[in-house]
């Protein structure tokens, strides 16, 4: 078997199998559902599974193209994906003020590449708590929204 | 009463502060990612049960169409819609504020945003009673093509591929079948998650498709947010106004589709948008720059977001049908108010109806300068405001902004989920607006489409029903048109080339 040219989506390809996937639980939970229900789950869930496969079948005839890989630390954006995980599921027993300064002291040094100073620590810091306490204030009081 | 008496009545000081007020508010809310137009009217509607109606009116219209404008500043410079009228600004506000172009793009949204805005105030102003009959004719089957016209723009959406933009698509509508279904009330996947029962949410959903991706990009690499090129000082207008001078024809054309879309009980801004999008990339002959930061893109959507301000009006004044949410409420401030709806309100109370239709149309141009400056004022911020705040900072704002729409701590799980599975699957080259794109339009598709074939099968031929109606064939044909004009120009493009090329030979 012939390795994938650095031109063939294989990261498209992996996408599509896995959406295959997706489409196919579609279709077969569709069957739980009333005739009317279930008209437009099968139509898109067969469209899903037939626009995946025929994906495929163009990676596999050389048909594709990869987009350029992205730069940069893909571990700093693995850490943002867990935070905001953790913050959301965090939100409704830690409640918001606690979640979001956590949260937000976590992005600030993931997103942060400078070196850090005293001064950088106490600008960022009251930045932070301006923002956080701003936000806090807007939404909870002036909007009435009942916050966590 | 004449015309002028009106303007006149519109003019007094109150007003005109009350409409600067409602722009500034409007656009400010608008502007912060989840909070929505709709959202903006109802947190503000209290303030205006003690005023006179007419006064009412005028702070209510403003705070709307400032809401809808406010939507593109997320959209160009975070690329997160800040209401969901703004998402197709996404598609070209954010790359030509990546290519250094944030300012003009700003600028362009707020021209086009005056100018869709009066179209739309215009057209209330002068034909809403012939107007209104028209949301009358449109039916399921017509609302079921409507989106399908919608859903064809899914196809130019992949980011190189078709295929993967179709994917996608399907990705997007099997998330609008999440939930209670509307028709029939079947439980469609959601296994054992009971706070999916409720679907998923458009508004939360939107932020974290959009802004959670650039969230997780944003801190992979050191260096700006986005390229100023040192001219941060200037509203580049006279380059604006050249852009948009070239695009009349589009400008004219998305005003009236916003208007048009508006007045269709349900349909709203981001349909609007969307339709006039597709149809400015469709005829421009830079079609293939459309998606890669395309002023005509922006300047598109933005006419048509805010044109159906005075579209949605339309319908609620004259038949008492909302045209759009925010609508629904505003017509809840009027019951309040004790006016009372209906085909007579322009001869009963005629006084008060026009001198709020022209209060919309003074705060429409007020919105000129207040966007302007607010613009520059946004843009310069986001352009100096460290990637170290500006990321925790931002997503602050998606949580709270999620969390806002029902109060419901499950929709700002649902928000990162659905974000971090659209960075992810961003990262294996599966654009995240035609999710969006199929999102919205699904349910409105499979809505239109289970009645319209109910309504069929009773009046005995389904497919008459989905066929043989005037307005359906007429959004068919610009179904088809769309599909088919790209297609049919490549090929004349292509046989030009052939014959230039035997010529020079």
């Amino acid at each position: 078997m012939n390795e994938p040219s650095p031109g063939r989506d294989t990261p498209g390809a992996i996408g599509s199998a896995l959406l295959v996937g997706v489409g196919v639980a579609a279709l077969v939970y569709s069957s739980e559902f009333s005739d009317l229900g279930a008209v437009f789950p099968l139509a898109i869930g067969g469209l899903m599974v037939a626009m995946g496969v025929l994906y495929l079948v163009f990676y596999a005839m050389g048909r594709t193209q990869r987009a350029a890989p992205a730069a940069g630390s893909n571990l700093r954006r693995a850490g943002v994906a867990v935070v905001m995980l953790a913050w959301a599921f965090a939100l409704p027993s830690l409640g918001f003020l606690a979640s979001s300064a956590i949260a937000f002291v976590l992005l600030l040094m993931l997103a942060n590449h400078e070196r850090w100073t005293l001064r950088t620590v106490l600008l960022y810091g009251a930045t932070g708590v301006l923002v956080l306490g701003g936000l806090y204030a807007l939404f909870k009081h002036a909007l009435q929204v009942p916050l966590p | 009463m004449g015309s002028l008496e009106y303007l006149l009545a519109a003019l007094t000081p109150l007003n005109l502060l009350l409409a600067l007020a409602g722009v500034v508010a409007g656009t400010v809310i608008g502007a912060l990612p989840g909070l929505t137009a709709t959202m903006a009217v109802a947190v503000l509607v209290p303030f205006t049960f003690a005023m006179e109606p007419a006064a009412a009116l005028i702070a209510l219209g403003a705070i709307y169409t400032g809401a809808i404008y406010g939507g593109a500043y997320a959209a160009i410079l975070l690329n997160t819609p800040g209401t969901p009228s703004s998402i197709a600004t996404t598609f070209d506000g954010y790359p030509m504020a990546r290519g250094g172009r944030g300012d003009l793009a700003l600028t362009l949204a707020c021209l086009s945003s005056v100018i869709g805005g009066l179209v739309g105030a215009g057209f209330l102003l002068l034909l809403a009673p012939p107007m209104a009959t028209v949301a009358l004719k449109f039916g399921p089957v017509e609302y079921f093509w409507l989106a399908v016209f919608g859903l064809t723009l899914i196809a130019s959406l992949g980011e190189g591929s078709t295929v993967k933009g179709l994917i996608g698509g399907c990705v997007g509508l099997l998330l609008s079948m999440v939930g209670v279904a509307e028709v029939g009330g079947d439980v469609r996947y959601v296994g054992e998650f009971k706070a999916l029962l409720g679907g998923v949410d458009v508004v939360s959903a939107l932020i974290g498709l959009y802004c959670v991706p650039v969230l997780i990009e944003l801190v992979a690499s050191p260096g700006q947010h986005l390229d100023a090129t040192g001219r941060v000082a200037s509203f580049r207008l006279r380059e604006a106004s050249t852009l948009m001078g070239r695009a009349k024809f589009n400008l004219a054309r998305s005003s009236v589709i916003g208007t048009i879309v508006g007045i269709l009980p349900g349909a709203g801004g981001s349909i609007a948008s969307l339709v006039a999008y597709s149809e400015a990339k469709r005829v421009s002959p830079r079609r293939a720059q459309f998606g890669h930061g395309e002023p005509e893109g922006v300047m598109a959507t933005e006419s048509a977001n805010n044109a159906t301000v005075g579209g949605g009006f339309i319908p609620t004044l004259v038949l008492g049908i909302p045209g759009t949410p925010p609508d629904a409420i505003i017509l809840g401030a009027l019951l309040v108010q004790g006016i009372r709806t209906g085909p007579t309100l322009f001869t009963e109370q005629a006084p008060v109806v026009y001198t709020f239709i022209w209060g919309l149309i003074l705060a429409t141009v007020i919105m000129l300068p207040v966007g302007l400056l607010i613009g520059r004022f946004a843009f310069k911020s986001i352009v100096a405001i460290p990637k170290a705040v500006l990321v925790p900072a931002v997503a602050l704002l998606t949580v709270l902004g999620s969390f806002a729409v029902h109060n419901n701590p499950h929709e700002v799980q649902q928000m990162v989920v659905l974000g971090v599975a659209a960075w992810v699957l961003g990262r294996l080259g599966f654009s995240a607006s035609p999710i969006v794109l199929g999102l919205i339009l699904g349910s409105i598709a499979e809505r239109g489409f289970v009645q319209g074939h109910l309504i069929g099968g009773a009046r005995g031929s389904v497919v008459a029903e989905f066929l043989g109606r005037p307005i359906s064939i007429a959004i068919i044909a610009f179904i088809l048109l769309g599909l088919l004009w790209p297609w049919w120009v490549k090929r004349r493009q292509a046989r030009q080339g052939q014959q230039g090329a035997t010529t020079n030979e």
